[in-house]
């Protein structure tokens, strides 16, 4: 609220109970984050926005689509949604499943409001950086495509290990022109060390 | 046939053939035929002579009716008639009775049993002495006993010291005192004394001022101290309605009119002696004797007995009791064992009934106890299996009341604190508290135990608190629950936990129906209604498998089940339940496309 330039993070609250709805989302808000409440999961995806930054907060006993229906479907888009699970009760079985298929974390209730806004930081912070990686590949990917063929193959070999009187050799060019091409690539993809070059690759190879 | 025949003729042929130890008996009697004394020792003679002699007697009988043609004439046209009616018919015996029969037997006997022996009776020693008697006549003479008649008074009243004897004024009487005397002289411990010279009412003013301590005994009295004369038995029975004791005379005529008793001689007594004596000269024994006492015996009025309040057991065994009214027990002896007998089966029965009764009521009480136990049990184990829900159902509350509590203690903190908002939140609070408290007491509701008090009951509104008990569960199940009332008065007489048990069991019966199906078919319709004639319903329709024709009504026999952890108990106490209250419990036939089941109760 205090810092406004990036778009606030949304902490969307699932959950059947009005009460429970009502109370949660009060108690997010007050905790300074923007909390969008939903009755059912439903309601909830029809109006989900995938790129918009933020976390869910899901009652796992829904009636229609439960809690792991909800996640799956955040899992398919493009961004997995960080999700916390609320549950009436703690069952094991269903909080295994859950962590493994992404959960930030399983709270049962009646929940602690500090583990909750725990929670919903720590899923913020995931949310976040999980954003900032995929932006930076998206920059690396972007200046990549402004090498030109020859620049991409000396990269590559750079990449690879390679020195640059093997590069010229496997290329059959002048040493000097190996260096000229590995200068302008540095340049182009912003890295000032050969070791900053191999992190942006491998960022890429990851994602 | 022919051999029956046969043996009955040789038998008649038999009784027609002349019988040689025929024996005649003539019985002479001293008065007419019609007297009772005739009659009864005719019948003492005959008992006498069928015992030693049951067949080849004759019996011919004669009355010389002395008191009504005493003249010589009668007395010799008599005897001639008798001479010519037995002359073909020698006599073996003449019974004489009476000592003016005797006197005409003795005389005229020749004329109509010549050589035939006589056996006299009713004659008295005093009598007797005036004849003379020939070597064949033997007889029976009476013996007036006083003293056994005082030896029987003394068993009736162990407590009497003084005897005293009462004679008229007769010569007769007169002559009763010395020989009343003479047979009382030497008796122990009783002072005798006798009263004699008195008017009637005299005697009886004597004898109303005795008591127990005395024993009366009237002699005779044929005539008293001022002329008058009477047949002895009335005086003796005046007296006695007098006295204060108890009256005893040896004259049999006098009992049964007022005198209590004596030892006196009856006149079959006398028949029967005079039968014996007859058959023993016939057997031509020696040493028959000449003269035998008539046995006497003692005898008494039963209703004088009772009169004084004597006790009967004192009586000798052979006394004679007239007029006796045994006692209840003696005359109805068999009807009181056959009574008692009876009575003490229907006691026994009745006991026993009583007993099994009580046994059955005992039992009915353990069964009582034994179904709400189990109804307990099937309630615990129910909301053990909905637990996790329950909880759940718990934890919303308690969830908003800390999210809630947190939020108002931050915005306390702020500057200025934002009270409109804390007001909102605390007004939360209040009703997430009531709302777990209801839910808490729903639930204690179902576990409470051994409550069956009946009390007016909403049924509408116990629908839905159970449905809302149930809303985590049913959330879980991904079933829907529609409830429906359509009646704005359902109100029943029943047990709250008890009917909340059945309708929880009947909702999540049908929850389990609907299982396999899809989720967006899993559909729960509760209605509640009340009929035309009053009865509240309430039906719960799932849209499961269904249910089968036979399965309809095994369903509620307890082990019956399609459930594969279930161990079906659920509907046969649902229906228990249900008939306790009154109501019935059953699935609705006319439903193909899933289950319906209908619980009606009763207008309270």
């Amino acid at each position: 609220m205090i810092d406004a330039p990036p778009p606030l993070p949304v902490v969307h609250l699932v959950d059947d109970d009005p009460a429970v709805l009502r109370a949660l989302a009060r108690l997010i808000d007050a905790a300074g984050y923007r909390c969008v409440a939903h009755p059912d999961a439903e309601a909830f995806l029809a109006q989900h926005d995938p790129a918009e930054p933020g976390c869910a907060v899901v009652d796992l006993g829904l009636p229609g689509m439960d809690g792991f229906g909800v996640q799956a479907s955040l899992a398919t888009g493009a961004t997995a949604r960080p999700v916390v699970f609320l549950t009436g009760a703690g069952d094991i079985p269903a909080s295994v499943r859950a962590m493994k298929a992404g959960a930030v974390d399983f709270l049962t209730k009646p929940v602690e409001p500090a583990a909750l806004l725990a929670a919903v930081a720590e899923a913020l912070r995931h949310d976040a950086q999980t954003r900032a990686a995929r932006d930076a590949g998206a920059e690396i990917v972007r200046r990549l495509a402004t090498l030109t063929p020859r620049e991409r193959q000396v990269l590559d070999r750079v990449v690879a290990g390679r020195l640059n009187k093997q590069i010229a050799a496997d290329l059959g060019s002048a040493e000097k022109t190996v260096k000229i091409h590995r200068g302008r690539v540095m340049r182009k993809l912003g890295a000032r060390t050969v070791a900053d070059l191999i992190r942006m690759v491998t960022t890429l190879r990851q994602a | 046939v022919t051999a029956a025949l046969a043996v009955l003729s040789a038998t008649i042929a038999f009784a027609q053939a002349p019988e040689p130890l025929n024996r005649r008996f003539l019985v002479v009697y001293e008065h007419d035929s019609t007297l009772i004394a005739n009659i009864e020792i005719a019948a003492g003679i005959e008992r006498a002579l069928s015992a030693t002699m049951p067949a080849g007697r004759e019996m011919y009988s004669e009355h010389r009716d002395l008191a009504r043609f005493p003249g010589v004439d009668h007395e010799r046209r008599l005897a001639e008639a008798m001479a010519a009616k037995y002359a073909e018919l020698p006599m073996d015996a003449v019974l004489v009775v009476g000592p003016g029969a005797l006197d005409f037997v003795l005389r005229r006997r020749e004329a109509f049993a010549a050589g035939a022996p006589v056996v006299f009776g009713g004659v008295s020693p005093e009598e007797l002495a005036r004849f003379d008697l020939p070597p064949d006549a033997r007889g029976v003479v009476s013996s007036f006993d006083v003293r056994r008649t005082v030896a029987l008074a003394r068993d009736l009243q162990p407590g009497a010291r003084r005897v005293v004897l009462v004679a008229g004024s007769a010569g007769f009487d007169q002559d009763w005192i010395a020989r009343a005397q003479q047979e009382l002289q030497d008796l122990d411990g009783l002072e005798v004394s006798v009263v004699t010279g008195l008017s009637l009412a005299g005697f009886e003013a004597m004898a109303q001022e005795l008591d127990l301590g005395t024993i009366l005994v009237v002699l005779s009295v044929f005539q008293d101290a001022e002329g008058r004369k009477f047949l002895p038995r009335d005086p003796a029975g005046a007296i006695a309605a007098a006295a204060g004791t108890p009256t005893y005379a040896v004259y049999n005529t006098y009992i049964g009119h007022g005198v209590l008793g004596g030892q006196v001689e009856t006149f079959e007594d006398l028949g029967k002696a005079m039968g014996d004596l007859a058959m023993q000269v016939l057997s031509g024994s020696p040493g028959v004797p000449t003269v035998v006492e008539t046995p006497s015996r003692p005898m008494v009025d039963w209703r004088q007995m009772q009169r004084f309040g004597l006790n009967g057991e004192a009586l000798p065994p052979d006394a004679e009791r007239l007029y006796y009214q045994p006692n209840a027990w003696e005359r109805y002896r068999g009807v009181i064992l056959l009574a008692s007998a009876v009575i003490l089966l229907q006691s026994g029965t009745i006991a026993a009934l009583v007993v099994m009764n009580r046994r059955r009521r005992r039992l009915e009480g353990e069964l009582a106890v034994e179904r709400v136990e189990l109804a307990h049990l099937s309630r615990a184990t129910q909301v053990g299996e909905l637990s996790g829900a329950l909880a759940h159902e718990l934890n919303q509350p308690l969830t908003a009341i800390l999210a809630n509590a947190e939020v108002a203690s931050r915005l306390l903190q702020r500057d200025p604190p934002e009270l409109g908002e804390i007001a909102e939140i605390l007004d939360d609070i209040a009703a997430d508290d009531r709302r777990a408290a209801g839910i808490i007491t729903e639930l204690r509701r179902l576990m409470t135990k051994g409550e069956v008090a009946q009390a007016p009951v909403d049924l509408a509104r116990l629908v839905d608190a159970t449905v809302a008990l149930t809303r985590s569960e049913m959330v879980a199940r991904q079933t829907r629950v529609e409830v429906r009332h359509d009646a704005p008065d359902l109100t029943v007489s029943g047990n709250a936990a008890q009917l909340q048990q059945v309708i929880l069991n009947l909702v999540l019966n049908g929850a389990d129906a609907m299982a396999e199906k899809p989720p967006a078919d899993r559909v729960l319709s509760v209605e509640t209604r009340v009929r035309d004639d009053g009865w509240r319903e309430l039906a719960v329709r799932d849209r499961g498998r269904g249910i089968s024709g036979a399965m309809r009504e095994d369903a509620f026999k307890p082990f019956v089940t399609s459930k594969p952890q279930g161990l079906g108990f659920g509907l046969s106490i649902c229906r228990s339940i249900v008939q306790s209250h009154g109501g019935s419990l059953a699935f609705d036939p006319a439903i193909a496309d899933g289950a319906r089941i209908v619980l009606a109760l009763p207008r309270p």
